[in-house]
């Protein structure tokens, strides 16, 4: 209290010596003896307290604990940092420069196809697509820049781009038309339709990739192992790779490939699609028609259908279908319950509501318990067939691959048609190659009747 | 549940009807208030029940709260299953101890081995122009005391589904009713096991841009500001938590997730109220990551409720505040 009160009078005195002493301060500055000017200065005020404590007052505004700090709202520093945009290099638009959401998508440059990303933020996926129609300053990237996979710090640099206006002509039109195979369970999506959120977040991975993931993303803590270059596996990593591991020892495999041509399903799934959607409130998509397909197929035979345990068969009378989801910590198989008595738009309405619950991890172990077969699919990475590894105790698993377009004979003509490869790996104890094949030949017949999965 | 056959009532008519019915397919449940009987009840929501029942089961009571919630405590751990009514919710602090310390607490204190399966009925809420002492809306309190329920309809449906949800239920229901409702008309199922499910949250309106969580007349307010919005283009998801302790949070946390911006609007007064608890939650979720705008928080004036019936609805949120309050989160003022 004392020092305040004493302040402002030697304040006031201090300034009186600066005026007596005008020239001599300037002489210093001219003499190139700039010091000399703050010394001069600093001898004016008698005691060194007052003086430090003047500088803590100058300093003040200085300290103010807003500056420097960015305003910005949680979904936005979420964004960035899912990006890795630098928050402080971005414009807010929002109420005293609060970056929002939409400022910083701004500055997202997502091409479609290759991408490491992995958020469950879908809106900066949706603004690319919908907002690039009419807005200039919505840029994309050349994809081939976006797939070169630099260190990081430059690959940054090319990801953040001004806003700058640019003229609609300079906009990549062609990349905006190229479907972006995230989106959905197959590629070839036409463009006009408009992902469902879900869709865009989860794939299907195949438990095979499993065998080959190293398991970079945990992060060892800094201790010997890592010198050891060893990495810690989470518990839930170690189980599943055990499970990996005791599966392929125990099974005997069989393989058997066929493909399906899906241009019925295609061309069905474009008419029935708005209709579909106004019922079950979900997007259908070609797995829909697969899962319907196989729930089908399943009944017809049951031994494809079964488990095996404690060395027993045992072939179920109700289809528990699994389909593998990849989220952002792991892989996991959610089970559509009773597949066997659901139409069409049930089953869409069950997976949609299904992939939905994963998303928002609003899942219990219940979800994921009681399959009785399991469908993967790696088609959106662009595999044509590959073989799965069998989710015990199920006796058989089905590995989709991607729907691609290539010359076939269609009624005595070449022409060319959407065709897809499905692999069944079949437990050989369990049921032989024949009942496989009848599998998968009725899979195939229904599939390539689509009309009459609907009923 | 099959809701087949719907009929026009009042959501006065609603409560009533899903009272008689419950008396009627269960002897246990019997009905005791002030002037609840030869009265017609002083919103006249119980006439006629007298002669139904008759008094052994549709009781008179003297003017004292404190007996009317201390015998139905009785009531509901000796067996039967009663209904009590305040005449204001204002009145219930009356009650309070038998509520709080005991009808609360008998299940958990006796090992399980008592139940509590009461209903508390509580007009609340302002508009009548009923003054300070019959205007509150004192929800927050309750919601405050682990072993209550608390449940607060905002439509005739809601009424008559939650009111034989709560005679049901084998917990101490507080069932909070708006006295400005009573004369709203709706549809109501005629379906005599229609009931609604305890801790179960309504999307009233669907929509993207902004999420609205408000029960009771200002989920009415809300609907018409958004059908105002609507004419801009801005939708806005309205959210009825109907059950307001214990709340299902999983909508109203997927909504946010949905809109990134948040309002939470009742008529009880702003500091302490139940609104607070749910700003609270959200951003304890998963959703605080999505929110792209402050959370605004609509509540009465922290002043008394008063008589004059233009500061009366000064104190408490209107339409207006919620188109502005709309406004501010999309940066349009």
């Amino acid at each position: 209290m004392e020092k305040e009160v004493i302040l402002p009078i030697e304040k006031s005195s201090s300034s009186e010596i600066i005026a007596e002493k005008p020239i001599e301060a300037v002489a210093a500055n001219i003499t190139g003896e700039p010091e000399a000017a703050e010394k001069s200065a600093k001898e004016l005020l008698p005691n060194p307290n007052q003086a430090q404590i003047q500088d803590e007052i100058e300093l003040k505004p200085e300290t103010d604990p807003r500056l420097e700090k960015v305003r910005a709202t949680p979904a936005a520093r979420r964004v960035a940092r899912e990006h890795h945009i630098d928050i402080q290099t971005i414009p807010g638009s929002g109420p005293n420069g609060r970056i929002q959401i939409e400022d910083v998508k701004r500055m997202v440059v997502f091409s479609p196809g290759h991408s490491g990303y992995s958020s469950p933020e879908t809106a900066v996926i949706g603004t690319a697509l919908e907002e690039i129609i009419g807005n200039p300053e919505n840029v994309f990237s050349d994809p081939v820049k976006e797939e070169i996979k630099e260190d990081k710090s430059e690959k940054r640099e090319t990801k953040i781009k001004k806003p700058v206006a640019m003229k609609p002509a300079a906009r990549n039109n062609k990349s905006e038309m190229i479907p972006n195979p995230e989106l959905d369970f197959v590629p070839f999506v036409e463009g006009e339709v408009e992902p469902l959120r879900e869709e865009i977040i989860v794939k299907s991975v195949p438990l095979s990739s499993l065998e080959k993931t190293s398991f970079e993303k945990t992060v060892p803590e800094k201790n010997e192992k890592q010198l050891e270059n060893k990495t810690i596996l989470t518990e839930i990593r170690k189980d599943i790779a055990e499970r990996m591991v005791r599966s392929n020892l125990e099974t005997a495999v069989i393989t058997l490939t066929t493909e399906i041509d899906m241009t019925e399903v295609k061309d069905l799934r474009k008419k029935i699609s708005k209709k579909i959607e106004s019922q079950a409130h979900f997007r259908c998509t070609y797995t829909d028609f697969l899962l319907m397909a196989t729930a089908r197929a399943l009944m017809k035979q049951p031994i494809i259908n079964s488990s095996f345990e404690n060395d027993e068969i045992i072939p179920h009378a109700y289809v528990n279908l699994g389909f593998a989801v990849d989220t952002d910590d792991e892989m996991i198989i959610p089970v559509i319950k009773n597949a066997q008595d659901m139409s069409f738009v049930e089953m869409v309405k069950h997976r949609g509501e299904t992939l939905k619950s994963i998303k928002n991890k609003y899942y219990t172990p219940e979800d994921l318990e009681g399959s009785t077969f399991t469908i993967t699919n790696l088609g959106m990475y662009g595999i044509l067939e590959f073989s799965a590894i069998i989710n015990q105790p199920n006796g058989a698993i089905l590995s989709v691959g991607e729907v691609v377009q290539r010359v076939r004979v269609h009624q005595g003509e070449a022409v060319i048609r959407s065709v897809m490869k499905i692999s069944l790996n079949l437990d050989r104890r369990v049921a032989d190659g024949m009942a496989g094949a009848k599998f998968l030949q009725d899979v195939k017949a229904d599939m390539e009747n689509p009309s009459l999965l609907l009923f | 549940m099959e809701i087949n056959e719907m009929k026009k009532m009042t959501y006065r008519d609603a409560i009533r009807l899903g009272m008689t019915e419950e008396m009627r397919r269960d002897d246990d449940v019997i009905f005791l208030g002030e002037d609840i009987g030869l009265y017609g009840g002083a919103f006249g929501l119980s006439e006629g029940m007298l002669d139904e029942f008759g008094e052994a089961r549709v009781m008179d009571t003297p003017i004292t709260e404190a007996a009317i919630v201390g015998t139905a405590v009785g009531a509901a751990a000796t067996g039967l299953r009663p209904v009590c009514e305040m005449m204001f919710m204002d009145f219930v602090t009356m009650g309070m101890d038998a509520l709080v310390n005991q009808g609360a607490k008998m299940h958990y204190m006796f090992g399980g081995q008592a139940a509590v399966p009461m209903v508390l009925r509580l007009p609340a809420g302002s508009g009548s122009g009923a003054g300070a002492q019959h205007s509150q809306s004192l929800e927050a309190w309750l919601c405050h005391v682990p072993g209550l329920k608390v449940v607060t309809p905002s439509t005739p449906a809601q009424a008559k589904g939650l009111i034989k949800a709560a005679i049901r239920d084998n917990n101490p229901v507080c069932f909070i009713e708006h006295k400005m409702l009573y004369k709203m008309e709706g549809l109501v199922p005629v379906d005599d096991e229609f009931t609604i499910e305890i801790g179960k949250t309504f999307i009233e309106r669907p929509g993207k841009d902004v999420t609205i969580v408000t029960y009771g007349t200002l989920l009415h307010k809300a609907i018409e500001a958004a059908e105002f919005l609507a004419e801009e283009g801005i939708e806005v998801e309205i959210i009825n938590p109907v059950t307001l302790y214990p709340m299902d949070m999983k909508p109203i946390v997927e909504s946010v997730i949905k809109t990134g911006r948040l309002i939470v609007a009742h008529e009880a007064s702003k500091t302490g109220g139940v609104g607070g608890e749910i700003v609270a939650r959200v951003v304890e979720s998963e959703a605080f990551d999505y929110l792209n705008a402050p959370i605004i928080r609509l509540g009465g004036l922290d002043v008394p409720i008063p008589y004059n019936k233009e500061l009366e609805a000064a104190v408490v949120p209107q339409r207006n505040d919620f188109v502005h309050g709309v406004y501010r989160l999309l940066n349009r003022e």
